[in-house]
């Protein structure tokens, strides 16, 4: 097969996450299906079998997210896939990566339990690893997953055993009611003595009170530092820019209009020029 | 790379972003138990052996649960 013919169900495709989801600039790519029936699981939409997804070959995968290159370039960022769970398209992800001659950073999102072929796939094309662990407790795992550590422990040690631990950040979430602070102690303290260096511990919130409603702040946040980077880009490649005076206080999406307009014009002179500096 | 740590670059802009996760008990994937919620930096928690336990004691054989509700929950 090709990279026309190999698809993918993507859920949504997330322009500009700003170091959250892998390094620099990210597109965070979220594919269809999981193993797993996590408690609370962050996007049940993996689970539905309605057609919430759109299925993408590679290639047109690539042309809808090289409209962020110079971010991409100029960040060390690049593509995050997510899920659901992606390691289970990890033959679409190959198929993607040998489009990627920008060499774009590629991170997956994955829980590792999955068949050991699709991570030795992987290893081949994938920078960085964003391992959603939950607990090393089996009983935990197991409890709050539905499936048994076993395949994950397996991935876990193929990965290191591949040199690529320190590429690997291990996400250790506090889930109320499944584990406590101890618990992730514990099963950060074993991972550090299998070689895992890097770290994402946060809480799992359920109180509503915690619910951050969208008033456009973080959007607008995200508005400033993407015109901060088209700033620099453009002052390292000389490209006269002067970025369009904006009142507006806050931004639901961080790109608006006239913010990818500045992008595409930003573009076209980086493409023009015949080693541009990103 | 024009920009190396971009983490910094938002830091020195005031516009460092934290992620928040909120999980939503309504799409709790087992048969209806939600354990209460721990605050942040509470350490008082009991220790999740005995939640375990407890929960074990509610719902039975936890695979056997798991797969029935977490069809009927996707279904749904």
């Amino acid at each position: 097969m090709t990279a026309n013919t190999i698809t993918a169900p993507i859920m949504r495709i997330s322009r500009h996450r700003l170091s959250t989801d892998g390094r620099g600039v990210t597109t965070l790519v979220g594919l269809h299906g999981c193993p797993l029936t996590c408690r609370y699981c962050l996007n049940n939409r993996c689970h539905t079998p309605d057609g919430v997804w759109q299925n993408m070959t590679a290639q047109e995968l690539y042309n809808k997210v090289c409209i962020d290159h110079i971010y991409f370039q100029s960040t060390g960022g690049g593509i995050t896939f997510g899920g659901g769970e992606p390691a289970l398209h990890s033959t679409f992800i190959h198929e993607f990566a040998q489009l990627n001659t920008h060499n774009w950073n590629i991170t997956i999102e994955s829980s590792l339990n999955v068949p050991t072929h699709h991570i030795e796939l992987l290893t081949h094309v994938v920078d960085d690893y964003i391992i959603d662990i939950k607990s090393l407790n089996p009983n935990i795992y197991r409890l709050y997953t539905g499936m048994d550590i076993d395949l994950v422990l397996q991935n876990l040690q193929y990965l290191i055993s591949n040199n690529k631990a320190p590429h690997i950040t291990v996400r250790t979430p506090l889930i109320p009611g499944y584990n406590d602070t101890r618990e992730v102690e514990t099963t950060t303290q074993m991972l550090r003595d299998m070689g895992i260096e890097h770290f994402d511990a946060f809480t799992y919130h359920t109180d509503v009170a915690h619910r951050t409603q969208p008033d456009g702040k973080r959007g607008k946040s995200t508005c400033n530092v993407l015109k901060r980077i088209r700033s620099i880009i453009a002052e390292a490649n000389n490209i006269t820019y002067t970025p369009t005076p904006c009142t507006h206080t806050t931004c639901t999406t961080g790109n608006c209009p006239v913010c990818e307009q500045e992008l595409a014009q930003l573009t076209q002179h980086i493409a023009a020029i015949k080693n541009p500096i990103l | 790379m024009l920009i190396n740590d971009l983490d910094k670059l938002m830091e020195e802009m005031g516009e460092k972003q934290q992620r928040n996760r909120h999980i939503d008990p309504s799409i709790h994937h087992t048969t209806g138990i939600l354990l209460p919620a721990e605050e942040e930096n509470n350490t008082s928690i009991e220790p999740c052996t005995g939640l375990l336990e407890e929960y074990s004691a509610l719902v039975g054989d936890i695979s056997e649960a798991d797969g029935n509700d977490s069809d009927k929950d996707n279904k749904e």
